[in-house]
């Protein structure tokens, strides 16, 4: 009888233990919070005078319950590589709900909410493209939150959403290469390296891609390169990429031979749309090989004999 | 020996016209029966049925030495119909478009530091790792900052963000920080796809103080497509002589968002 009522006290004590273990505090801070958002990125275009619906959908992905509050923000770009730069507030005008109303949500364990963004843009507004990023901010339920002392981690991610407002049919297109980021000498023992940067003085992203290559000073072709697609958006720059050839991931526009001599030129061949025909963008730069390293060494070689000369004399 | 009976011409010729019919009847009915099956899938159970479904020419991920490809060739409506800047909606069809609607995910893998009890002279630390995975072309950039610096609970009292070892890093660069004696709050990064001021473990910057009005920073960040990215962060704290006792915290967010 003692034996049995030891037993069972023991089990009810080992099952108080582990139920405390595993919800406690501390064991949900030291859980993983994962998100989903779909999708990554959207484009769409929306005429004077009519409305336009864009839905968003997060998803809790953690083992617990999460909390999660959207907000949307404006972003820009780096000029560089793509790299949203996201402003605190935005000021896009034409949402048809307050910022404010955005109420947050508490979504369980594998769960899914859409947002649907309504927008709706009156008559008589000038073209505008406004670069948007829609951020979910989650928070787990706080009765589980960390415990005092602690620094706690929030997690937000975020969906871009890039809106044009036109009333043009076929938004012309306004993109040029406005510099390859290379100097138009370089030494034969180093590679020639470059970077075209294109810019956009168009209000509306324009997608771009194409080759370019290098040709020497007989205009026999050394090396050639896929340009990776890109969107420039409306009054912005980007830098484009080269697609390697070996290599998944994309690679810098870069010649290295075992010696460069003479004369090179770069061609960079930009296919782009402009309305509704694709036109091609050639841009040009000649760059010229100079063994100015080796031409330094013997100069150099013939100054310091001369020096190591005159301290020995004066020695 | 049977003989057949010989019927007269009238007779003989109402029968083969009788034959006749008979047989192209027969012709025009059997024929599709003699004809080799065609064998269909059967897109459909008890518990789902596909409709519009096709059979692809090829399909699939090929590659080389020279490329790597996806392809899906002679589905039903491949798109794109539509395009941006010049119709007012955008329809991509077909099965190569799964790349732009696949998900971006962001994984923390825990939401709490502990940097235990702070003494000075001595640097505390705790850690987590951070992982991304997106299908876009265009990579991604997560950015992180604090609400505020390390503050007492009950009182006013802070640790300061680090300034390392020489008094030069901040928010925005990394710096050495091994000299215990020196007090403060930062972060270190290791894996893939940092900031490049993060150039080895004894590297450590602050966090951008979002109550004194710093812009959030990019810690982690790549123009390629990727999948489960991982970086780990290293909190590392440590106090003066003179610091108030008591609990201090604060709250960390790190902001993932996709390349455009």
């Amino acid at each position: 009888m003692m034996l049995n009522k030891f037993f069972y006290t023991s089990i009810l004590i080992l099952i108080s233990i582990f139920l405390t273990s595993v919800f406690s505090p501390y064991a949900f801070a030291q859980s993983p919070i994962e998100l989903a958002v779909t999708p990554p990125s959207a484009y769409i275009k929306v005429k004077q005078g009519s409305t336009a619906t864009h839905t968003v959908v997060i998803e809790n992905v953690s083992e617990q319950l999460l909390t999660i509050k959207p907000k949307i923000v404006d972003f820009s770009s780096n000029n560089q590589n793509g790299v949203p730069i996201l402003s605190d507030t935005t000021r896009f005008p034409y949402f048809d709900f307050d910022q404010d109303s955005l109420q947050p949500i508490t979504l369980p364990s594998k769960g899914k909410a859409e947002l649907a963004l309504k927008i709706t843009v009156p008559s008589g507004v000038p073209n505008q493209e406004f670069p948007l990023t829609v951020l979910f901010e989650s928070t787990p339920d706080t009765d589980f939150s960390v415990s005092a002392g602690e620094t706690s981690v929030r997690s937000t991610i975020g969906s871009n959403l890039i809106v044009l407002v036109s009333s043009e049919t076929a938004v012309a297109t306004q993109l040029g290469i406005t510099s390859f980021k290379t100097s138009g000498i370089v030494d034969s023992f180093r590679p020639i390296t470059f970077t075209p940067v294109v810019t956009n003085t168009g209000y509306a992203a324009t997608a771009a891609s194409g080759s370019a290559k290098i040709t020497d000073w007989q205009g026999k072709t050394v090396a050639e390169f896929v340009i990776r697609p890109v969107v420039v958006l409306g009054n912005s720059s980007r830098e484009l990429e080269a697609s390697s050839s070996t290599e998944a991931y994309t690679s810098v526009f870069r010649y290295k031979p075992l010696i460069l001599l003479g004369m090179y030129k770069i061609q960079v061949d930009l296919t782009i749309q402009n309305q509704d025909q694709p036109i091609h963008l050639l841009q040009t730069k000649t760059i010229i090989a100079l063994p100015i390293s080796l031409v330094v060494v013997c100069f150099l070689i013939p100054f310091c004999w001369f020096g190591y000369k005159q301290y020995i004399r004066t020695t | 020996m049977l003989k057949l009976p010989i019927q007269n011409s009238n007779q003989f010729h109402h029968t083969s016209r009788y034959f006749t019919l008979v047989g192209a009847i027969f012709v025009v009915l059997g024929l599709p029966l003699l004809s080799p099956l065609a064998y269909a899938e059967n897109l459909q159970s008890n518990s789902y049925k596909i409709q519009f479904g096709n059979f692809n020419v090829t399909s699939g991920a090929k590659s080389s030495s020279n490329y790597s490809v996806t392809d899906t060739v002679g589905q039903t409506g491949a798109g794109p119909y539509g395009q941006y800047g010049v119709s007012s909606y955008f329809i991509g069809g077909g099965f190569q478009y799964i790349y732009q609607i696949d998900k971006f995910r962001f994984r923390i893998s825990k939401i709490g530091i502990d940097l235990g009890t702070l003494t000075p002279g001595v640097h505390n630390t705790d850690s987590h790792t951070i992982v991304i995975t997106t299908g876009g072309s265009s990579g991604y950039t997560v950015y992180a900052y604090e609400a505020r610096p390390l503050k007492n609970q009950l009182s006013s009292d802070t640790i300061p963000n680090t300034t390392c070892n020489s008094g030069t890093c901040s928010y925005t660069t990394a710096g050495i920080w091994t000299t215990t004696t020196i007090a403060g709050f930062g972060f270190n990064m290791t894996g893939q796809d940092i900031s490049s001021d993060f150039i080895n473990s004894t590297y450590f910057r602050s966090f951008a103080d979002n109550s004194a009005g710093q812009p959030m920073q990019a810690i982690m960040s790549s123009a390629n497509v990727g999948t489960n990215r991982t970086a780990t962060i290293t909190y590392k704290a440590g106090v003066s002589g003179n610091q108030a006792g008591g609990n201090y915290s604060t709250n960390i967010i790190f902001v993932a968002v996709p390349g455009f």
